[in-house]
C-alpha cells in the first residue's frame, strides 16, 4: 500500500542528501492543540464508515486511536500515520475513485474545444523543451546549495522536481479556462512550479535554514518573488517561495520538515488531488478537508517559522 | 441556490483589478462550496482555481471583489471580449 511508506531514517541525519531520497528522523515533540485535534477527529469519524464507528472503546470511552502513544508515552505525527492511513484506505472504500476530468487535459470539456489544437500544442511542447533546457543548471545550483548549506537542510523529492508534461497541460488548461486573454506560452513561462525543490530541516534548524537557503538562491543571482508562510494553515504545513533565474526562467521552492514533507508527499497528496478535481462532490470534499485538518493537527510547527514574512513582488 | 457568493479577479504581472485576468467566484451552498470561473463566452464553469490558490498552487493573485464590482468587470470584459468573447475592434 503506498500510503504505508513512510521516508526511511537517515543513517546520516546531518549530511545532505544528493539523490533526494527519503529521509527523516522522528524526533520527541510538543502535541499540537488537543482540543482542536480532538474536534477534527471527532468530525472525521462522524464521516467516517460504519466500521469506524464499530472501533472498540474502552472503559474511560477512549477509542484505540485515543489511546495511541509511542514508547515513551508521547503521542506524535509518527505514531499517528498508521491511523492516518486507515482513516484513508476508508475514505476511498467509501468514496471510490471515478473517472475524473481533471485528469483528463484533452478533453473537449475542458475549453470547449476553443484552445486544443496543433497551434497549443507546438506552444506547449515548445515551452517545456525550454523548461527541460535550464533544469540541469539549476538543478546544480539546487544540489550545491544542499551541499553547502550549515544547517543540515536536504533535498527530498528530488526526483520529481520536474513537473509532468500532462500535469503541466492540465494546470496550463485551467489557467486558460479562467484567463481566457492569456496565451498558452505566457501560461508556461508563468508556471512557477515546472521545476521545483524541496529543503527538509530538522525543526530546531528550520528557520535559521530557510534564511540561509534564500541568501545562497540570491547570491547565485535568482530572485524570490513570492514567499507563503503555511505554517499557521490547518491543512498544509511548510513554506512556498517562488524565483525568477535571471534568465526569467520561474521555479519553486519549498520549506519542509521531515513530518510536514511526509504529511503533504505521502498521506494527503490524494486528498487535495481530489479536493482540487472539479468532478468531486461538495460532500466528499469536506471529509478530505477534514482529513487533511486531521493530518496537519499533528505536525510540530518549528520554532520561530511563524515569523517568516510572507512576501510578493509587485509585477510577479 | 446558493446561500452566498463570493466574486475574485484574477490579477498578475500587469494585471490588476482595474484590468484583470479573470473572474472567479465561490457559491457556498448548504453542503459546502463550489467554484466557478467566467469563460470568454460569458457562461461560468467549475474551476479548481479558488482551491489550488487557497493551497498557494496557483500563480495569479486573487482579490475578492464586491458583487458590484463583479458586475462592472464582467462589463470590461464584454467590451474587451466581445459579447461572444470576440475583441470589439477585431
Amino acid at each position: 500500500m503506498r500510503f504505508l511508506d513512510l521516508p526511511d531514517e537517515p543513517e546520516h541525519p546531518d549530511r545532505a542528501s544528493v539523490d533526494g531520497a527519503d529521509r527523516s528522523t522522528p524526533r520527541r515533540r510538543e502535541l499540537p492543540d488537543p482540543d482542536e485535534r480532538g474536534r477534527t477527529y471527532e468530525a472525521m469519524r462522524a464521516h467516517a464508515s460504519a466500521e469506524t464507528a464499530r472501533e472498540p472503546s474502552d472503559a474511560t470511552g477512549e477509542s484505540q486511536h485515543d489511546q495511541r502513544a509511542d514508547g515513551a508515552g508521547q503521542r506524535g505525527y509518527r505514531n499517528e500515520v498508521p491511523c492516518f492511513m486507515e482513516m484513508w484506505a476508508k475514505h476511498e472504500r467509501r468514496w471510490p475513485e471515478t473517472p475524473r476530468h481533471a485528469a483528463d487535459p484533452t478533453s473537449p470539456d475542458r475549453d470547449g474545444g476553443q484552445r486544443q489544437g496543433p497551434d497549443r500544442q507546438a506552444e506547449t511542447a515548445e515551452a517545456i523543451g525550454r523548461v527541460r533546457e535550464v533544469e540541469p543548471e539549476l538543478s546544480a545550483n539546487a544540489q550545491a546549495i544542499e551541499q553547502e548549506n550549515k544547517h543540515g537542510g536536504w533535498l527530498d523529492g528530488f526526483k520529481d522536481r520536474l513537473k509532468r508534461k500532462d500535469r503541466l497541460e492540465e494546470k496550463v488548461a485551467e489557467k486558460l479556462e479562467a484567463e481566457p486573454r492569456m496565451t498558452a506560452a505566457a501560461a508556461l513561462r508563468e508556471v512557477a512550479d515546472a521545476i521545483r525543490f524541496t529543503y527538509c530541516f530538522q525543526p530546531e534548524d528550520y528557520t535559521r535554514g530557510y534564511y540561509d537557503m534564500k541568501e545562497r538562491f540570491e547570491s547565485r543571482g535568482h530572485e524570490m518573488y513570492y514567499s507563503k508562510n503555511w505554517w499557521a494553515d490547518p491543512e498544509y504545513k511548510g513554506v512556498n517561495t517562488r524565483w525568477v533565474t535571471a534568465e526569467g526562467q520561474r521555479f519553486e521552492v519549498q520549506f519542509h520538515t521531515p513530518d510536514s514533507f511526509h504529511a503533504k508527499h505521502h498521506v494527503t497528496h490524494l486528498a487535495y488531488e481530489r479536493i482540487r478535481d472539479t468532478s468531486t462532490s461538495r460532500a466528499e470534499r469536506r471529509e478530505l478537508h477534514e482529513f487533511q485538518r486531521e493530518v496537519s493537527s499533528w505536525i510540530q510547527a518549528p520554532d520561530g517559522a511563524a515569523d517568516i514574512p510572507d512576501y510578493r513582488k509587485e509585477g510577479f | 441556490m446558493p446561500d452566498k457568493i463570493t466574486y475574485y479577479v484574477i490579477v498578475g504581472g500587469s494585471n490588476t483589478v482595474h484590468n484583470p485576468r479573470g473572474l472567479v467566484r465561490r457559491l457556498e451552498h448548504e453542503d459546502g462550496p463550489s467554484d466557478e470561473a467566467l469563460r470568454d463566452d460569458f457562461s461560468w464553469k467549475s474551476t479548481p482555481v479558488i482551491v489550488e490558490w487557497e493551497r498557494g498552487d496557483f500563480d495569479d493573485e486573487l482579490v475578492e471583489v464586491s458583487h458590484e464590482q463583479s458586475s462592472k468587470i464582467i462589463e470590461y470584459f464584454r467590451h474587451q471580449w466581445g459579447p461572444s468573447g470576440q475583441p470589439l475592434d477585431s
